[in-house]
């Protein structure tokens, strides 16, 4: 599984660091004009999806650019889940925002992933076996600092009043809110030690499951929920943070799992 | 008597420091548990030096070898030393934060002592360079009689003195240079520049010709003549930009390839070459001296083959190799970009690259 990861974030990096193509937006997807289409979504979309089928055939593809066969086992099965560019409308507006992430989830574990940004050219490989390999070192610190808060494009089960506490508790607990327009930017920045809190609202799955590990062994506290495919998460390492946070999701009725071990199953509820 | 304890028995912990550490009880602790009983198995093991033409063994057997920290007692040290490997320091146990004694870090990067102070949580560790090559191994003779022996040169153990070592315990080491930490940055630039760039440069050339030792690949003619390159490279280098004595610099480049060419060291290619990444981390013995060079005015011709040669090291057994194997996937300009940090379309990055495209063995 390292060699087939490596091979894709080596994929995923050259891409990032050579695309130049034109960054048009070719389709809006799901009626949300933040949800678009780029032609560099479908170039690393093919480049990962041919290493898979080359290297491991048998192997589910759970991608952004594809539809979900509901018939298939995935997670059970060992399964791919891709966002091939996250941050599309970032690229398609000249943001340096965007990555590619990657995990491989067999008997619904996370078995590796893979990370790469085109923000500072960041790359980071998670293997079961052999660990992490990151060229970015985590700094913990003692400052105040801001969260980030993702929510989807696609309408979601949110309502007015869940949002507010939210907002209310990264007011009172940390420096603000920060967006990069990523969630997978956000996540790396609270690896980097810029931020304290990474909270996602019925998200989709590909764009942050990949990180659930990586978080892990950077001793950053974590805990969600999966539904439908989407997720919500907390990632933080502010302790009161996380445990207010998690009351207020539980007071809305989503009871987060604590990802506290890389054998904590990955189910599709 | 007093007692020391080495972190690690490797190259430098089982073949070099027994000879500086004489007057000591040595407890050895290291992870790799069938070395561990091996040694214990065989009371001790032999380490050979080299004196000019000839070898003196040194018998280590007034010491304890121990893969379980919980097996040692931690309270009645008087020196620690770790010498594991920069990339294994996140792997030690946290226990040795009690060690009452002060630490030393040989680990190559004086950036480790500040990691160790923090994952210690112990502010009375400091930095240490040992001036000499050790291998990992000894000659098939040698390994006959014990298969855990190793070869080491008579080298120079310099062990920063921040006031607060006690005069007894510098009188049982008589043979270490207690040094300011001024001089130990002196000392480390000769060392992390002239010595370990072309040592680890003449390993991957090393690689690249199928050579097994060190001193094979120093007999190659083409070898020498580009390592001579580099180390004139080097020296320019830091006679531009450092305050350091000239003579010094001279002194110390003069001896580096005879000491590469050593036929009684023994010192295996993968084992001076290995983790080649971590050789080419920005402010490195490669890459970072590449900067320097460019930033004092001097062509850095050969340290620039030298890198493209790091980049050729794929031996399968290597951690770094999982990365160098794949890198005409990635290509060079996005494999320089995010796995060393450089960027393609620098000056540094340019000379790489194009080093890289036309390299030939």
């Amino acid at each position: 599984m390292e060699n087939i990861i490596t091979k894709i974030a080596f994929a995923a990096a050259k891409h990032l660091e050579s695309s130049d193509l034109s960054n048009d937006v070719i389709l809006t997807k799901n009626n949300n004009s933040r949800d678009v289409v780029t032609s560099l979504d479908y170039l690393l979309n093919n480049s990962i999806k041919q290493i898979i089928e080359e290297d491991m055939p048998e192997a589910l593809i759970l991608s952004e650019e594809d539809p979900i066969d509901q018939n298939l086992g995935y997670f059970k099965d060992l399964t791919f889940v891709i966002d091939p560019l996250d941050g599309s409308q970032n690229f398609s507006l000249g943001f340096p925002f965007y990555s590619s992430v990657i995990a491989a989830i067999e008997d619904n574990k996370i078995i590796a992933s893979a990370v790469v940004s085109n923000f500072n050219k960041q790359l980071i490989i998670w293997d079961k076996k052999k660990g992490l390999k990151l060229n970015i070192n985590n700094v913990i610190s003692e400052r105040t600092l801001p969260s980030y808060f993702a929510y989807s494009p696609i309408k979601t089960s949110v309502n007015d009043n869940f949002i507010f506490k939210i907002i209310t508790n990264i007011d009172e607990y940390s420096s603000g809110i920060y967006r990069w327009g990523s969630a997978s930017n956000g996540l790396l920045e609270l690896i980097n030690g810029r931020l304290q809190t990474f909270v996602a609202y019925e998200i989709r799955i590909w764009d942050c499951i990949a990180f659930l590990p990586i978080l892990l062994e950077r001793k950053i506290n974590i805990a969600f929920s999966l539904n439908n495919f989407n997720i919500s998460l907390i990632a933080s390492t502010n302790i009161e943070q996380f445990e207010s946070l998690m009351k207020t999701f539980k007071s809305n009725s989503i009871n987060l799992v604590n990802y506290n071990s890389i054998d904590v199953g990955i189910k599709n509820g | 008597m007093a007692k020391a304890l080495i972190v690690g028995a490797g190259a430098i912990g089982r073949g070099y420091l027994p000879w500086e550490l004489k007057s000591f009880d040595l407890t050895f602790y290291d992870a790799n548990v069938d070395l561990i009983q091996r040694l214990k198995k065989n009371g001790g093991y032999n380490t050979f030096m080299c004196f000019d033409s000839h070898l003196e063994k040194y018998h280590v057997e007034n010491a304890s070898f121990e893969s379980s920290i919980k097996d040692i007692n931690l309270e009645n040290f008087d020196i620690a030393i770790i010498c594991v490997g920069p990339r294994n320091l996140k792997y030690l146990p946290l226990d040795l934060g009690s060690l009452k004694c002060p630490i030393y870090s040989l680990e190559n990067d004086s950036a480790t002592v500040y990691e160790l102070r923090n994952l210690l949580n112990k502010s009375n560790i400091y930095f240490g360079v040992p001036d000499v090559i050790t291998s990992l191994t000894a000659s098939p003779e040698n390994l006959k009689d014990d298969i855990n022996s190793l070869h080491t040169e008579n080298g120079v153990l310099y062990l920063e003195d921040h006031g607060d070592i006690s005069q007894d315990l510098k009188e049982l080491m008589p043979g270490v240079e207690w040094i300011s930490k001024k001089r130990m940055i002196k000392e480390w630039d000769a060392k992390l520049y002239i010595h370990n760039t072309p040592h680890c440069i003449a390993a991957f050339y090393g690689y690249l010709n199928n050579c097994e030792y060190v001193h094979d690949a120093l007999a190659i003619d083409s070898v020498k003549l580009k390592l001579n390159g580099v180390v004139d490279e080097v020296l320019q280098t830091l006679k531009i930009l450092t305050n350091h004595d000239h003579d010094f610099l001279e002194w110390y480049a003069k001896k580096e390839i005879s000491r590469f060419s050593n036929k009684l060291l023994y010192d295996p290619v993968k084992r001076v070459a290995r983790q080649p990444l971590r050789k080419l981390e920005s402010g490195g013995r490669l890459v970072g001296i590449l900067k320097l060079a460019l930033e004092a005015g001097v062509m850095p011709i050969n340290l620039a083959n030298g890198i493209a040669a790091s980049l050729k090291y794929d031996l399968e057994e290597d951690q770094d190799s999982i990365y160098l194997k794949n890198i005409d996937s990635i290509g060079i300009e996005a494999f320089l970009s995010f796995m060393v940090r450089v960027d393609p379309s620098s000056v540094e990055g340019k000379l790489i690259v194009s080093a890289y495209k036309n390299f030939k063995t």
